[in-house]
């Protein structure tokens, strides 16, 4: 999945979330798994924050909230938001 | 990826809970009365500061009359800092042309709003304001955004100089006492290896300590500003700025003079007063003038007079770094060794993409310690 095709409202498999997530984070295919922690995702830092925003409203049309961003700690908080908005579905 | 300023600043809005405008507008010099502000950002997120950090903050920011504005930008909500990024304006000369650029220095966020993307900005703001931002050095936590936002250009390469084989020994190996057996017949040894390596004066040239640069070193500095080399211009008011007034650490100066003409100098420092078992002292800055066929041998004298200087003060071991090859055959003459696992990274970035382009051929910058301002 190239995430940049999508259009806001496309449905992901969590398999295709963690290869885009490897992508905006530089990290090679397959390291990132839903337990990652953000401590061990070195691109995962301030930049790393407003880009996966921006991704996350340009891609899917979800906003985060100020909740949500603070309570990011992992890969797995990442895919808990995008089931929470209806845009993860499992295959 | 896009990371546009223009793209991303509605995020960091949102995350901070302002608006575009308010976001803008939070993005600011400091003024001197919010130093007790300022002070309290930086104990929340410097650890072990051995320094009286507002005597360092007022010299390093507030002191400059050359300067109109504080180069200290800090981002403020309600009068509240949030953020802050020092600056150290500076000439570039690139290809012989002079043009005004900015060190970003000791960029820090409050830890409660760690990671929210309030760093980012700062840099993505200071990007907008300033055509050209150069930053030395990098650690741990910051290395990974420094890559992706500016252009990682060069490393400064280490050489050593051990002068006490103690701070040798106890870095490297756990001996215990037998340390102390071995340490004599070493230091011995280490100095009659430094007499192998002694240099001497050119002649007409003469040695001696400088209190404090006049403006002659300018025009020093200018014979380096030539076609094919990048590098910040070196004025009395900046080396007396940096060095001579400098409230965290203490630098000895020496020259090189055919008559009054200033042919070179050094910087070095030996600073005991931070945490410094090893007692590591640094060949911090030098020029020699380039255009006369001896420069190595004035270059390789200045660093014989600082390596004899370093070591009636006591230092254990001398470090000298830097990121060019002009300097390479005197530091190695005078009995320096290279440590090739040991780099500090340089980065660049500039506005206009030609000059970004330019700015990152690592080969052609000059580079000292005295690029870097850890202490």
């Amino acid at each position: 999945m190239t995430r940049g095709n999508a259009a806001p409202g496309d449905t992901v498999t969590p398999a295709e979330v963690l290869d885009w997530l490897a992508e905006m984070f530089e990290e090679p295919k397959g390291r990132i798994t839903p337990a990652t922690p953000r401590s061990e995702i070195p691109a995962w830092d301030s930049l790393g924050q407003l880009l996966l925003m921006s991704a996350l409203d340009q891609q899917f049309g979800i906003r985060l909230t100020q909740g949500e961003l603070s309570s990011l700690a992992s890969v797995q908080d990442i895919l808990d938001i995008l089931t929470r908005h209806q845009r993860l579905i499992e295959k | 990826m896009n990371r546009s300023f223009e793209r991303l600043v509605p995020y960091i809005g949102r995350a901070l809970g302002l608006s575009e405008e308010e976001l803008t507008r939070a993005c600011r010099p400091a003024v001197e009365s919010e130093i007790q502000s300022i002070l309290s950002l930086r104990r929340s997120v410097l650890t072990d500061v051995w320094w009286d950090d507002e005597r360092f903050v007022r010299w390093r920011y507030f002191s400059r009359s050359a300067t109109a504005e504080a180069p200290y930008w800090v981002f403020a909500r309600n009068r509240e800092i949030l953020g802050a990024c020092g600056l150290e304006p500076v000439t570039l000369v690139v290809d012989g042309v002079a043009m005004p650029a900015v060190r970003t220095l000791d960029i820090m966020v409050r830890p409660d709003l760690d990671g929210l993307g309030l760093g980012a900005f700062i840099n993505l703001a200071l990007f907008r304001r300033f055509p050209i931002a150069l930053v030395t050095g990098s650690n741990e936590r910051s290395h990974s955004l420094l890559t992706r936002m500016f252009q990682h250009t060069v490393d400064l390469r280490f050489w050593k100089l051990p002068i006490r084989a103690r701070a040798v020994l106890d870095a490297k190996v756990a001996m215990g006492p037998l340390a102390a057996v071995l340490a004599p017949p070493l230091d011995l040894f280490l100095a009659a290896r430094r007499r192998l390596h002694q240099s001497s004066v050119p002649a007409g040239i003469t040695i001696r300590d400088i209190q404090a640069f006049d403006p002659s070193v300018e025009e020093l500095s200018r014979t380096y500003e030539r076609s094919g080399r990048v590098i910040v211009r070196r004025t009395a008011e900046y080396l007396n700025w940096r060095f001579v007034q400098n409230p965290r650490c203490r630098y000895r100066i020496v020259g090189a003079f055919a008559g009054n003409r200033l042919e070179g100098y050094v910087v070095t420092r030996l600073n005991l007063a931070r945490p410094n078992p090893r007692r590591e002292a640094e060949i911090v800055d030098w020029m020699a003038r380039p255009s006369d066929a001896s420069s190595d041998t004035v270059l390789a004298a200045l660093l014989h007079e600082a390596v004899h200087g370093l070591t009636r003060a006591g230092a254990g071991i001398i470090s000298c770094a830097v990121a060019t090859s002009d300097s390479t055959s005197a530091i190695e003459a005078a009995g320096f060794s290279f440590r090739p696992a040991e780099r500090l990274p340089f980065f660049v970035k500039a506005s206009d993409p030609a000059l970004h382009s330019r700015l990152t051929v690592g080969a052609d910058w000059f580079i000292t310690r005295g690029d870097f301002d850890v202490e």
